[in-house]
């Protein structure tokens, strides 16, 4: 007896310091990454909410002046511009990027002759640098030399060309164009998969009951995909919400503040005029919606990876 | 692994057997249509790379041009310093890559296999931070790497990439950790191993393929950044790619030609990388939403 309740004494002691062992390396490991995150992303939000509320320009010592740059930013004449334009970039951008990822993936799961390859093809703009996505189409998009003014000319459809990038009701169009070619193979990949985890017996049974090809659709495959659609179109609201590449290569914001997005706004103030309080302002009225979004996703995942496990 | 994303042999049809041939038409319609739309934009970036000029600007533009030149290629790297801004894209791609993956590798570790107080909300502040739009953060960042003197060097893209590379390569490494049964690294501690041996000799052989997956899509990241390179780089010696290539945009003097020769240079490596790293990144993203 008393044997035994000593070994039991010392295991649990040697627990005690395994585990507080355990707790110091983990900790420690974690000290590198931590300190950039601390560093890079929690300093620098804190700062840039301090800097909101002051007249800080580049080189020169700030001084508080309260909620001056909210009410500036308000009462700025393209303010309901900028938030419309960025609201219709990420908002349709990601509805029109989830449809027609859909119906590829609808149709990438059907068999037919060299699908591997063809898959594979679908998915490249998906692996295009932004950069580069925007340079092609700016490219094809120009009003002299471009492809769609040459092509649309040469089959008579247009008599002159048409200033796509130049003119305020072309400008978001073209943009958005690219932002769905350029996204839309996420949402393919992410639904394929999807699909290809819905249990066929579903079908099957749906089938023998007399269902229609789009019962099925309605009633098994889209029930079956909503994790996947909630998570890629949130992640892609986050992303799309904050192009900036995209714009600045294509339109630099114009014509006449016709694609000018929040990034954009942020970036011609804080660093083409240098008035960091005023972009720091603009960067902070955007937190909310951001991290309000952000933390859903974030526990969403969370939830989902537990249950998984 | 690979199989996941191919249809099992028996695969049911979503659009119902009885109307097949109107079916599959319906199907070849819509991959035609995309593979066209997909590959048109490609297409023209290729063409014009090789294209001559007299077949990119004017009345002369033919589809497919009968000639072809290596010149646009040669006008991008010996006349717009196209090589200055690929090895400078190299170097911040490198080291960036090279730091965030020890970092995310520890991190990623300690959150997975150790046991200790707060490591679920560090977790969970890890895909947070990922998820912070570098849009909301860049002017802050501007002030930060000026007060340290780091405004035009390359240490201040290497040191702010560390903001998106960090979390993203430290999510994506939680996941594969998490795929490995830890039974062998007991084993190696029950056999005298410390935990650092058993993570070193044992885990991190079987990781492989993730860290390898984790880093290149790392490197693909910091390739491909714009708005940081844009802002904290203001003289054309230190410019990365992207940055360096779109600033060739002007206004009265075509450059399409070598802009497009520089596009392909940019754009093939990250295209072939993705590609064949793409399957981890999906199976992640796939693994945790699909299998709710």
């Amino acid at each position: 007896m008393s044997v035994s309740g000593a070994v039991l004494r010392r295991t649990r002691y040697n627990d005690m310091t395994a585990r507080h062992k355990e707790w110091v390396l983990g900790y420690a490991m974690l000290v590198p990454a931590f300190f950039f995150i601390v560093g890079l992303i929690a300093y620098p939000a804190a700062w840039a909410m301090y800097l909101s509320f002051t007249d800080k320009v580049i080189g020169q010592p700030e001084k508080f002046v309260g909620f001056q740059n909210y009410v500036w930013l308000t009462q700025w004449p393209n303010f309901g511009g900028m938030i419309w334009n960025t609201l219709l970039l990420a908002v349709v951008g990601v509805a029109l990027k989830a449809f027609v990822g859909m119906t590829m993936a609808l149709a990438l799961n059907e068999q037919f002759v060299g699908r591997t390859v063809i898959r594979a093809l679908l998915f490249l703009p998906w692996t295009v640098p932004a950069f580069v996505a925007g340079l092609i189409w700016r490219w094809m998009y120009d009003d002299q030399n471009g492809l769609f003014n040459w092509a649309l000319m040469g089959m008579g459809l247009i008599g002159e060309p048409i200033s796509w990038l130049g003119t305020t009701t072309w400008a978001m169009p073209a943009v958005m164009s690219v932002v769905i070619w350029k996204g839309f193979p996420f949402f393919a990949i992410a639904y394929l998969a999807g699909m290809q985890a819905i249990p066929s017996e579903q079908y099957e049974a749906a089938e023998v009951d007399g269902a229609s090809a789009w019962q099925r659709f309605l009633y098994i495959t889209l029930p079956g995909l909503r994790h996947v659609m909630l998570i890629t179109c949130m992640l892609s609201l986050i992303w799309t919400a904050n192009t900036f590449d995209l714009v600045f290569i294509m339109t630099r914001g114009g014509p006449s503040n016709a694609t000018e997005v929040f990034t954009m706004l942020i970036y011609e103030q804080g660093i083409r005029n240098g008035r960091i309080g005023e972009a720091s302002t603009a960067a902070m009225m955007a937190m909310p919606v951001f991290a309000g979004l952000i933390i859903i996703l974030t526990r969403y995942l969370q939830d989902k990876d537990e249950e998984r496990a | 692994m690979q199989g996941t994303l191919e249809a099992p042999a028996h695969s049911r049809s979503l659009l119902g057997s009885s109307r097949g041939r109107t079916k599959r038409i319906v199907v070849y319609a819509t991959i035609i249509f995309y593979l066209f739309v997909v590959l048109l934009p490609l297409y023209w970036m290729v063409r014009s790379s090789i294209a001559e000029n007299d077949q990119m600007y004017g009345t002369t533009i033919e589809f497919f041009p009968k000639k072809f030149t290596l010149a646009q290629f040669d006008a991008a790297i010996n006349k717009w310093k196209f090589g200055l801004f690929l090895s400078n894209s190299v170097a911040v791609g490198l080291v960036t890559t090279i730091l965030t993956t020890v970092m995310a590798t520890l991190a990623a570790y300690s959150l997975v296999r150790l046991r200790f107080p707060g490591r679920a909300a560090l977790a969970r502040s890890v895909l947070f931070v990922y998820l912070i739009p570098g849009g909301l953060l860049f002017i802050p960042l501007f002030m930060i790497m000026q007060r340290l003197g780091l405004l035009n060097s390359q240490l201040a893209l290497v040191v702010s990439y560390q903001t998106f590379a960090i979390p993203f390569c430290t999510w994506m490494l939680i996941g594969y950790f998490k795929g490995i049964p830890p039974e062998m690294e007991e084993a190696a501690q029950i056999d005298g191993a410390s935990r650092l041996q058993s993570m070193f000799l044992v885990l991190l052989p079987m990781a492989a393929p993730g860290l390898v997956a984790a880093a290149v899509f790392t490197f693909t990241l910091a390739w491909n950044e714009f708005l940081f390179a844009l802002v904290f780089i203001t003289s054309e010696s230190f410019r990365t790619l992207p940055v360096g290539l779109a600033g060739l945009i002007r206004g009265d003097i075509y450059l399409w030609g070598p802009m497009m020769a520089g596009s392909v240079l940019a754009a093939v490596p990250v295209m072939v990388l993705y590609t064949l790293a793409n399957r981890m990144l999906v199976q992640g993203l796939a693994a945790g939403a699909v299998k709710g």
